[in-house]
């Protein structure tokens, strides 16, 4: 990155003064962010990770049989496909 | 994380981390929503990902990579364009109140680093940390933005009061 001079000593102290009048400038408390609720709130979400984690591998294991089945009849519908093939140009 | 530390962390930052994400987006409630999304993280992270005094840092650098998502998504920007131009009409009240107005004239990258640099006084390498960047580039970024912040002072008539 190119170096570029550094503000002025003038510019620095102004914006830094400027800088901390507005960060001392009050904003308007926050009625939602009740710590007691973040925190059980978090505690949930992370219960229901934890539960999302655990039942993800019987979700994934539901699929493989009808995965299984699909590949199955496939190949066989494959396999038939050859070997009808093959049959006919026997004769 | 317990409650009571929880509650601990809590106290020391939420003001400093509310105050930063308000004043940087320039919208209080979408600021709530980030800040709320930053604290569920942290709770929600296994401890051993962040280490114990760190959590500060985590919390502003997940707050800074939220408030880039939000302007990513959001690319209606309040701009230089619809920024009212009261600062200029009276210079003792009016421009303090025009305060968040005059600092939304920065790009958000220029407000983030003049927030983490001259209000939280973080270290050139905290601010790399929170924002995602190298290190090398804050010095020039920062003057950079520092440049154009006093410029817009001047413009707006404050050099001239304080000198």
């Amino acid at each position: 990155m190119i170096d570029e001079p550094d503000p002025g000593r003038d510019d620095l102290a102004m914006v830094s003064v400027w800088m901390k009048e507005f960060a001392a400038q009050p904003i308007a408390p926050s009625a939602r962010l009740d710590p007691q609720c973040l925190f059980w709130k978090a505690q949930l979400l992370k219960r229901w990770d934890a539960e999302a984690r655990a039942t993800r591998p019987i979700e994934v294991a539901e699929q493989v049989p009808a995965a299984a089945a699909l590949v199955a009849a496939a190949a066989l519908a494959g396999w038939f496909y050859f070997f009808a093939g093959t049959v006919s140009a026997f004769r | 994380m317990d409650e009571r530390a929880f509650q601990t962390l809590y106290n020391e930052t939420a003001a400093p981390l509310q105050r930063y994400a308000a004043r940087v987006l320039g919208d209080a409630a979408r600021a709530e929503d980030i800040v709320q999304e930053a604290w569920l993280r942290l709770l929600r992270q296994p401890p051993a990902l962040v280490a114990p005094g760190a959590e500060r840092a985590y919390l502003f650098r997940v707050v800074s990579n939220l408030m880039i998502d939000h302007w990513r998504r959001h690319r209606r920007e309040v701009t230089t364009a619809t920024v009212p131009e009261r600062a200029a009409a009276s210079r003792d009240g009016a421009l303090r109140l025009d305060m968040g107005n005059l600092f939304l004239k920065l790009t958000p990258r220029e407000r983030q680093l003049l927030w983490l640099a001259d209000v939280e006084e973080s270290t050139h390498r905290e601010i790399a940390t929170a924002l995602g960047l190298g290190e090398g580039s804050i010095r020039v970024l920062l003057s950079r933005a520092r440049r154009k912040l006093a410029g817009l002072l001047r413009a707006g008539g404050h050099g001239e009061e304080t000198r």
